[in-house]
């Protein structure tokens, strides 16, 4: 009897394939690198770069050359997104799959007029990864996405990286898809996505360029940040893992590598008056030193070149927050987060207004460098401050 | 006189992965939500209640070394001890149906949107039903290596979120009072139904029973404390939004190479659906054969998974029916029967009882 049973269960084994019960093959899927998202006139117009190793390279059984794009992309018009999805199925007589898929780009009116629409589809999405990086584009997004760069198998894995070491370096921001329909679905405060164009090669190629943070305020309208205003606001949000900045003292030029390696960001009041004050530490190393008339960096040198970083940093840090305040004002920083934890009494009376009342706030700020480093050579190391 | 046959460190596991079933299917939807600092305040006060439980279950079935709860029934009145395994029998059966219910619920929502209930349902329960009937030493063994598992894979979790924690999202519990944080204590201690097993598994343990019992409370109230803090500091509120939000941080966790974590705990997932239930229809046969005397408990094994092959085809074909036997859990009701009211009269009753046959009273 046992054994007839264990025979029964191994037979029912049988078609519980990779696939699942709907038994797709991998041939008949889409398998989607990048998503672009345009809005027009009440509709989607969606395109996507999809993995495909016959364009281009190919080869015998399913093989593909890493040198050429191994990509198609194909677009669609539809009233809704799923709508698009469809159209293009049954254009290609394939199942799109959102697995794989690693970049949704925003052209500039899905930003402006359906972002919460985009993001509430891709949320609710079983297949779509949480920490798929969104962008928002100068223009088109069809024409990010058609973009056929040649630094890795498929374009979207180029573009996936660039965007990766710019948001490292703090000039782009963190926009996955969790983040952005956090920011979105949170209470007075605004999402802030990468903000990413394309420019021309001298060789006629398209080529993507990190412009820097966009934020989509009310009106249909959207705050664009440039790269250093999106440092100054990664300092504020404490979300910069290592920078390089180069400062200026006169003739002479040096390269500082900044690290943070403490970030407090709180609200007080004072006398009414709202006030946020950002304490950041960071270390950092000066690799490169370019002076007009000695050739070797001093020891002396370290006081001045702490100053000289406090202010950039702060400077970099109050240009967003100007921006931010002014031309919004639009709080991209998470201060109603703030507010809500540290002066839960004050938001309530402010969070219908908010970020309205950001008008009238101010901030402070408290940078400490400490320079660890004049650079590898041994008699610039510094032991300890 | 029941044999021990598992030893604690398997009775530990196999409570915990049961108790941890529920954990992916966690749905802010679902519970009444909280703010997070309440929710994990509430959480470890649950856990210190379970704790107490534990040392009372143990004063209880001290009195009578070898008796389960049902013995201890059957000592009160033999009536009362055919109504108790009657209601662990519904019990058991209950939290099967609701077990496969969720199960199937679960992988239809996230996994697999157009998957059958009508396959996935009848197949699972013919894997539980034979696993069943292999015995407890057989899912008790598989259930300590998918333990370890189990806690790797949460640490590789931890590991890879660690950096996206942020803690302006940790609000204060206290901030509305004691009011949610009991809530979510009761809560707790109400859906930790794994503390009637516990009561029945009692003399077929080897080893320090007990201590296998503090144990099982603090890995799962750990875990849990573990996987609502992650989610809520690393998600904020979009965790609010979805339906599975700690399904949808384990699938925004990767680590080196492995770039959707969640494929990895789906697996596991389905393995610890397939030891809970395998649990408590093991037990719920062992029940039923207490009313017929220890008797036919092969044939009650088959008449059990046919009720809950009917009942759980029933409550994933009613999303309201399925709503509706969670919230008999939430509500305590069941709990506080099995789990506590019992327990505190038989142990009032047999204790006085006990005085009055020592020698010389």
């Amino acid at each position: 009897m046992r054994r007839w049973i264990i025979l029964l269960l191994l037979a029912l084994v049988l078609p519980l394939s990779g696939c699942g019960f709907s038994g797709i093959e991998l041939k008949d899927r889409l398998i989607v690198q990048a998503i672009g998202v345009d809005y027009q006139d009440g509709n989607y117009h969606v395109s996507l770069q999809v993995f495909d190793p016959d364009d281009g390279g190919g080869g015998a059984q399913g093989a593909f050359d890493a040198s050429k794009p191994n990509n198609q992309v194909y677009e669609a018009t539809g009233k809704t997104m799923a709508d698009t999805f469809r159209q293009i199925s049954l254009q290609t007589g394939k199942t799109v799959f959102l697995g794989n898929n690693q970049l949704i780009v925003l052209g500039e009116d899905a930003v402006q007029k359906e972002l919460n629409g985009v993001i509430s589809f891709f949320s609710g999405s079983h297949e779509t990864r949480p920490k798929t990086i969104i962008l928002a584009c100068d223009g088109k997004a069809k024409d990010i996405v058609g973009l056929q760069l040649e630094q890795g198998i498929v374009p979207s894995d180029a573009m996936e990286r660039m965007v990766g070491l710019a948001q490292e370096a703090g000039l782009t921001p963190y926009s996955t898809l969790m983040e952005v329909a956090r920011a979105a679905n949170s209470l007075g405060e605004t999402p802030l996505l990468a903000y990413v164009g394309s420019e021309e090669k001298e060789n006629g190629e398209g080529q993507l360029q990190i412009l820097g943070g966009a934020a989509p305020i009310k009106d249909g309208d959207t705050l664009y940040f440039s790269q250093l205003e999106i440092r100054g606001a990664e300092w504020i949000l404490g979300e910069v893992e290592q920078t390089t900045m180069v400062l200026e003292e006169g003739d002479n030029r040096y390269t500082a590598v900044v690290q943070p390696v403490y970030h407090q960001l709180r609200p007080k009041l004072e006398g009414g008056q709202l006030i946020f004050t950002l304490r950041l530490d960071v270390v950092c190393s000066i690799p490169e030193a370019i002076y007009t008339q000695q050739t070797e960096m001093e020891f002396s040198h370290i006081p001045l070149l702490t100053q000289l970083i406090e202010k950039e940093i702060e400077q970099e840090a109050d240009m967003a927050f100007r921006h931010a305040q002014q031309d919004g004002p639009t709080d991209v920083f998470r201060f109603s987060k703030y507010l809500d934890r540290y002066l839960p009494e004050y938001w309530k009376s402010q969070q219908d207004s908010w970020p309205q009342e950001m008008s009238n706030l101010q901030m402070e700020w408290d940078i400490r460098v400490d320079i660890k480093s004049l650079g590898l050579t041994a008699k610039n190391r510094i032991e300890s401050k | 006189m029941v044999q021990p046959r598992i030893d604690m460190r398997q009775l530990v596991a196999l409570l915990f992965l049961s108790r941890v079933f529920s954990v992916l299917t966690l749905s802010p939807k679902q519970e009444n939500t909280v703010e997070n600092g309440a929710a994990l305040l509430g959480i470890a006060l649950s856990g210190i209640v379970c704790l107490i439980l534990v040392l009372l279950y143990q004063k209880l079935l001290s009195l009578y070394p070898g008796d389960n709860i049902l013995d201890c029934c059957y000592r009160m009145h033999p009536l009362f001890g055919k109504f108790c395994a009657l209601g662990f029998y519904l019990l058991c059966v209950s939290i099967t149906i609701s077990t496969v219910g969720e199960f199937q619920y679960f992988l239809s929502s996230a996994i697999y949107p157009y998957v059958s209930r009508l396959l996935l349902i009848p197949l699972f329960l013919l894997a539980v039903l034979y696993s069943a009937y292999m015995g407890l030493e057989a899912f008790s063994r598989l259930s300590l290596a998918l333990g370890v598992v189990v806690l790797l894979s949460t640490l590789l979790v931890i590991v890879s979120l660690s950096k996206d924690l942020s803690f302006v999202f940790l609000l204060p519990p206290l901030r509305h009072g004691w009011k949610p944080v009991l809530q979510v204590a009761f809560q707790g201690v109400s859906l930790n139904l794994e503390l009637v097993p516990f009561l029945l598994l009692v003399p077929m343990v080897r080893g320090k029973v007990y201590r296998g019992g503090i144990w099982f409370v603090a890995l799962s109230v750990g875990y849990y404390l573990i996987m609502i803090f992650y989610s809520s500091l690393t998600m904020g509120d979009y965790a609010l939004s979805q339906v599975f939000p700690i399904y949808t941080m384990m699938a925004s966790a990767q680590v080196v190479l492995i770039q959707r974590l969640d494929s990895l705990h789906m697996a596991l997932w389905v393995f610890i659906a397939f030891i809970k239930c395998s649990l408590y229809l093991y037990l719920s046969a062992y029940c039923a054969s207490r009313l017929f005397q220890g008797k036919h408990r092969g044939k009650l094994l088959g008449a059990s998974v046919v009720a809950v092959l009917a009942g759980s085809l029933w409550v994933s074909g009613d999303l309201a029916a399925l709503m509706w036997l969670h919230e008999a859990f939430v509500d305590g009701i069941p709990f506080l029967l099995a789990g506590v009211g019992i327990p505190v009269v038989l142990l009032l009753f047999l204790s006085h009882k006990k005085k009055k046959e020592a020698p010389g009273l």
